[in-house]
Parts: structure tokens; sequence; C-alpha cells
């Protein structure tokens, strides 16, 4: 299985490669000796290739699933993001190379140049602009919802792109190969970018699912279920993995899609996620009621302990509503009453901060899997007697006794609290492949 | 974390990839 799945990430890096690649290999073919000398035809290289780049970054960013499948679609949208930061490399240095190669400075400083030329110079700008806003999103204080309003304009460039290369590209002019090379790209982008935001949230519209119960499982901590239409299968999906929701509540509330883990069990015929109220869409869970619509577009995300599979030694380090995707994880073992010894370390700021608290007891009470809960309190009241402070090397050491090298190890938390982990988990010489994570950021 | 050391080596495989792509192209045609 899991040599099925390395093939086909090979197989779809391969043809990656080679859709980035075809504007040089068809150019290459068509039109060998240009005689404009290296630096041009550099500079030329590398607009293809920066512009195949682009193209298929529409590709990337769709959620498609047989793509998505052997990487996990955080990883895809890392690839997505540092492929950006290539592809405006080697687009911005496009004009300087040609410059350099013969064209002169004036193709960059002259503002009398044909409509052309601007658009490409157009292109470049929002490229740059695109880049900057999702790299920077966080120090411009740039709202989610409204960057991804930005983001959804870069199809802009590509527009301008098209037709800048094919208007003023040497080879798009001459030879009919690149011309119908140039009229595929443009068509993958066209597909992916109509699926993605058109088709398939119309599609998943028709089919929405219907929430069926709200429930408050701490202070700021709400579970919502949802169940599929009347004569539908609830997808399937691998416990730990997340979903897209997009609710339509309507009574003035956001209807905004955002991405949460599955906390529920694959067992099981409903689906919920167990949400917390920390940003201003998540504020507004708790007026939603039973009988709102909700679209739901998923299974994604490899943080899973099924798909290793057979690891009867597991070790959990949850920090606060980190908890769910191994909540999903517990509740799955405990319906097929799995093989597993497990410890949960469950890290909370206060008491009250604990999330199904009495469910992981019950848990623990069963003996398939062998649950250990370990609760954590970084500001615990007068009255707690159990583990306080934050992680470290001495606390995991004492909580989990000695490492088997067999263990696995699932941390899923904020950022502070991961690395401190993984600090900790070093410390005691536990190898990075034994350790899996998620972070809920995409 | 075998996953995140994974991907910087896909990211760095297929920029090499595609650098040396655009330079053993740009050399053919350019000569």
């Amino acid at each position: 299985m899991a040599t099925e799945r390395a093939w086909w990430a090979v197989l779809l890096l391969i043809i990656y490669a080679l859709i980035v690649c075809s504007g040089l290999i068809v150019a290459a073919i068509s039109h060998p000796g240009t005689g404009n000398g290296f630096v041009y035809e550099l500079g030329r290289s590398f607009a293809l290739i920066g512009i195949g780049i682009i193209a298929m970054q529409f590709v990337l960013s769709a959620r498609l699933h047989w793509a998505e499948r052997p990487f996990g679609l955080d990883m895809m949208l890392r690839y997505h993001k540092a492929m950006a930061v290539l592809a405006f490399v080697l687009l911005l240095m496009h004009p300087v190379l040609l410059a350099l190669g013969g064209a002169g400075w004036q193709l960059l400083t002259n503002l009398h140049k044909p409509w052309n030329i601007w658009f490409g110079r157009a292109a470049l700008l929002l490229l740059l602009l695109q880049v900057t806003l999702s790299g920077f999103r966080q120090p411009l204080r740039l709202g989610f919802e409204r960057w991804r309003l930005l983001h959804n304009q870069a199809a802009l460039i590509i527009g301008l792109a098209a037709v800048h290369g094919r208007v003023t590209g040497e080879d798009f002019t001459t030879f009919r190969s690149m011309q119908i090379l140039w009229l595929v790209l443009v068509a993958i982008v066209v597909i992916a970018y109509a699926y993605h935001k058109l088709v398939r949230p119309l599609s998943l519209a028709r089919h929405a699912y219907r929430v069926t119960g709200v429930r408050q499982e701490t202070h700021n901590v709400w579970t919502i279920a949802m169940e599929p239409p009347a004569g539908r299968k609830r997808f399937a999906f691998r416990p730990g993995q997340f979903h897209f929701i997009h609710l339509r509540r309507g009574r003035g509330l956001p209807g905004e899609e955002h991405h949460f883990t599955i906390s529920s069990s694959p067992t099981g015929d409903t689906l919920t996620s167990t949400i917390k109220e920390s940003g201003d869409f998540t504020r507004t869970i708790s007026p939603t009621r039973p009988g709102d619509v909700v679209a739901v577009l998923g299974p994604y995300g490899r943080f899973s302990c099924t798909y290793r599979g057979g690891d009867k030694d597991l070790v959990f380090i949850v920090g606060g509503i980190g908890i769910t995707p191994i909540m999903s994880m517990l509740r799955d073992m405990r319906d097929t009453a799995a093989d597993a010894n497990a410890l949960l370390i469950d890290c909370n700021h206060t008491e009250g901060d604990i999330v199904f608290r009495e469910e992981l007891d019950q848990i623990a009470a069963g003996t398939r899997p062998k649950l250990r809960v370990v609760h954590v309190l970084t500001r615990p009241s007068g009255s707690w007697n159990g583990e306080s402070n934050h992680i470290d090397r001495e606390k995991l050491a004492r909580l989990m006794g000695t490492d088997d090298a067999k263990r696995m190890y699932y941390v899923c938390g904020p950022g502070p609290m991961m690395r401190n982990v993984f600090a900790a988990l070093r410390e005691l010489g536990v190898p990075p492949s034994r350790i899996d994570y998620e972070r809920f950021a995409l | 974390m075998e996953r995140m050391k994974a991907l910087i080596i896909v990211v760095v495989l297929m920029a090499a990839t595609l650098l040396a792509t655009a330079l053993a192209l740009a050399h053919y045609r350019g000569a």
C-alpha cells in the first residue's frame, strides 16, 4: 500500500515536471538553433518554465483528491507556496536576461512600450503582489477571507501572461506546435479553476449536508454534527483527516468556507467537527442550528495512525483543540476494539478547557485500546493535583517511560507547544521517522 | 517530520530539474 502510494507520488511528480517543461521541450524541437545567444535564450526559457509553474499552481490548489492522496493537502499547499516563489524568481529574471542578452535595458526602463510588453509587466507586478500578500499575510494583518478574495484574482496573472507570451514570444507567433501547446496550458488552467471555483461548489451545494446537532463541549468549544442528504452516503474518511465545510445558515451569520478536523469516528454515520471559538468566523459557530445547510468537501490530509497500520504502541501529545484528530483516532480504535497501547498527553490551560474529558475517561476504562490519559495544565487552579506547566523533556520522559524503538508519536497543537514537544522528543532520541504531526493552518 | 523532509527534497529536486532543463535547452537553442 505504501509502495503503491510512493509510485503514484513519483508518477505525479514526473507528469508535473513534464507539463512545466512542456513549453521548453516543444520550443526546442520546433526551433532549435535560434542564434539569439545563450543568455537571451535562458531568459526565454525562464519565462516558459515560470509560466508552466504558474499554470500548474491552479491544479495544485484545486484540492483534487487523486492528486492530493499520496502527499496530503497540507504538503501540497506548501509545495504550491514554494513553487510560487521559484516561478516569481524565474519570471523576474526573464526580462533581465533578455536585456542582458541583447534586448537592451530599455526593455525594463522604457515606458513607451507596446501594450503586449505592458501585459507582461503587469503580470509580473501582480505576481509580486500575490507572493508578498501570501508570504507575509500575518505580518500584514490580512484576514484569511480578505486574502482569499485577493488570491482568487491570481487568475488575472495567467490571463495577462498568456496574452503577453502569445503575442510577444517569437516561438508562439511562428510555430503552430507552440500555439497548440499554449492553448493546452490555458485550457488546463481554465478547467482546474472552473472546476474548483464553480462546478464543484455548485455540485456540493446541490448535495448539501444538514446540521443535525450542535453541542457545547466547553466554554468556547462546540461540536456540530452533520448528515448527508437522504439517499446519499457520507464520504469515507480515515480518523484524523479534515474536511472543508461551508455553512449556509442565513440569519445574518457569515457563510464562509473553512477547514476543520473531523472529530467523529469513521465507523459511525454522522460526521462531526469540534470547533474552538478562535476567530471572527469560529465565534459564530454557537448560533448554528439543526437543519442548517452545510456543503462538505472531504476528506483531506494524511495525519492518521491508520496510514501506517499495525502500530501497537502509540503516544499522542496534544494541545488544546489539537485533540480533535486524536479523538477521531481514539474513537475509531474504541469502535474497532483495536489491540493497541496508547498514551494521551493532553495539554490545556485550565480544567475548564479540557475537551472530551468524560469520553476519554470512558475509553480509558476499557481494555481495547489500552489507553492512559494524562492531563497537563499550564494554569491549574489550586485544587488541581495532576500534571502542570509546559511539556519538556523531563516531563515527557517521566510520563512515557523508556522509548522502545517501535512507538509512534502523534503531535497536534499550537505552534510553540509543538516546537517544545519536537525539541523534547529529539533530546530523548526519538527519530523524526517515528513522529507524525499536523498543523491546522494550511 | 518525514513528510516535511520529503517535501523539502521534492522542492529542491524539482527546482534543480527545472533550472537544469532551462540551462540545457538555452545552451542548445542559443548555440
